[in-house]
């Protein structure tokens, strides 16, 4: 008797363990509890210290009051970045166009200290697009600037065994007072064009 | 299995340093790699556990009243087992330190130590049950790190992601050929013996 009643709590207690941690079974990856974690409490972010495309040194409040949608990148990638890049200028066309979508501005950062500087930076975009409008490059300031970020982000950048990098590659967007309130796969055109009108509604 | 007869206090000063080197230093250099993590890390978390539970620590009595059949204990363990089969835990223990804390102490003590306790006792029905669930399970891990499109740990690459698939694939393969060729190879008589015994005691 005494085992059934162990064995029936620990049944319950194994369930309810992997339910609790697991957001009620939706996220079972790393990646998805972030965006669910994300959706449910938005980040309200730091002000990080940036270097853009000019190489002038800016604050990432500069950009507040605008809906963002941040990437992260790194310009000597050769796979999923470049296919970012050719999106990221599709959207800008896109955005340049459409006058609801006037306040929203893409921002694309990069984590590769070593390589990346404004010049690299510049030349990365100028590969996707003639027009730096509404589109913006920037590379931290320092290490521990990059830190911060990715920590906020929840975006983590590992090794690839071939001297780049891989990284969990989405779109973040987030809201004009500053708070990271979405984020969502770029390879899905419906999914990405829903978040952002829901962001700006 | 023969456990090599020491005396008890060199017994729990080795399983013990033993432990604490391979909880401590090994393991943040064996997660390096997820083949390693999942296939070297964590069976040597339990393998530990069952060790300790063979030798040093053998069942507290209060424990063993709630657990003459061996199912509770072999139930948690397993429960446990699952939840580190999951990726997002898995990443969790990289990147927090509380997490990481939490995998060496249940794999050890939680896992594998009721694991040697439970092993001994449970009937022989009851043990096959939990063999073919672990099999289906290493199935089921064939199926998720074989089909998943996108890496499912993040701190991991996907190339390794479908090693370990067809690692868990090989597994399977080799734990469900395990029975079979113990019938071919005789051991069959020992098992009929058992199912015998636990016929009449049935009866």
């Amino acid at each position: 008797m005494r085992d059934l009643i162990l064995t029936v709590f620990f049944l319950c207690a194994g369930i309810a363990l992997i339910y609790l941690k697991t957001d009620s079974f939706q996220a079972f990856t790393a990646e998805s509890a972030r965006r669910y974690d994300i959706e449910k409490q938005p980040i309200k972010l730091s002000d990080y210290q940036l270097i853009d495309v000019n190489g002038e040194q800016m604050n990432f409040s500069d950009l507040q009051g605008k809906t963002l949608l941040i990437d992260f990148i790194y310009t000597r990638c050769p796979t999923v970045c470049t296919l970012l890049g050719s999106s990221y200028a599709k959207l800008q066309r896109k955005i340049i166009k459409d006058n609801n979508l006037n306040n929203v501005a893409l921002i694309s950062v990069s984590f590769d200290l070593t390589y990346d500087n404004a010049a690299a930076l510049k030349a990365y975009q100028q590969r996707y697009t003639q027009t730096p409008e509404q589109w913006y490059m920037f590379v931290p300031t320092s290490k521990q600037q990059l830190h911060t970020i990715l920590n906020e982000f929840g975006v983590v950048v590992i090794d690839d065994l071939y001297g780049g990098f891989i990284h969990n590659s989405a779109v973040h967007i987030t809201d004009a007072a500053g708070y990271l309130v979405k984020v969502t796969d770029w390879q899905n055109n419906e999914e990405l064009n829903r978040a952002i009108t829901s962001v700006i509604k | 299995m023969q456990l090599p007869q020491l005396s008890s206090k060199w017994q729990i000063g080795l399983l013990l340093s033993a432990w604490l080197i391979f909880a401590t230093l090994l393991i943040p250099i064996l997660q390096q790699s997820l083949i390693v993590h999942l296939f070297i890390a964590i069976p040597g978390l339990m393998f530990l556990g069952y060790l300790m539970g063979r030798t040093i620590l053998p069942e507290p009595s209060t424990i063993a009243k709630w657990n003459q059949t061996g199912i509770p204990m072999l139930l948690m363990a397993s429960l446990l087992f699952i939840f580190w089969m999951i990726p997002r835990f898995l990443d969790s223990s990289i990147q927090q330190q509380s997490f990481y804390l939490l995998k060496i102490f249940s794999l050890t003590f939680l896992c594998g130590l009721p694991l040697a306790w439970s092993l001994k006792k449970v009937s022989y029905i009851t043990l096959n049950f939990f063999r073919i669930e672990f099999i289906a399970t290493l199935f089921r891990m064939t199926w998720l790190f074989m089909t998943a499109k996108e890496r499912l740990c993040i701190n991991y690459l996907y190339s390794e992601q479908v090693l370990v698939g067809k690692t868990f694939l090989i597994l399977a393969i080799l734990f469900s050929l395990w029975p079979a060729i113990r019938v071919v190879f005789g051991q069959h008589k020992e098992s009929t013996q058992k199912l015998k015994q636990e016929y009449n005691h049935a009866k």
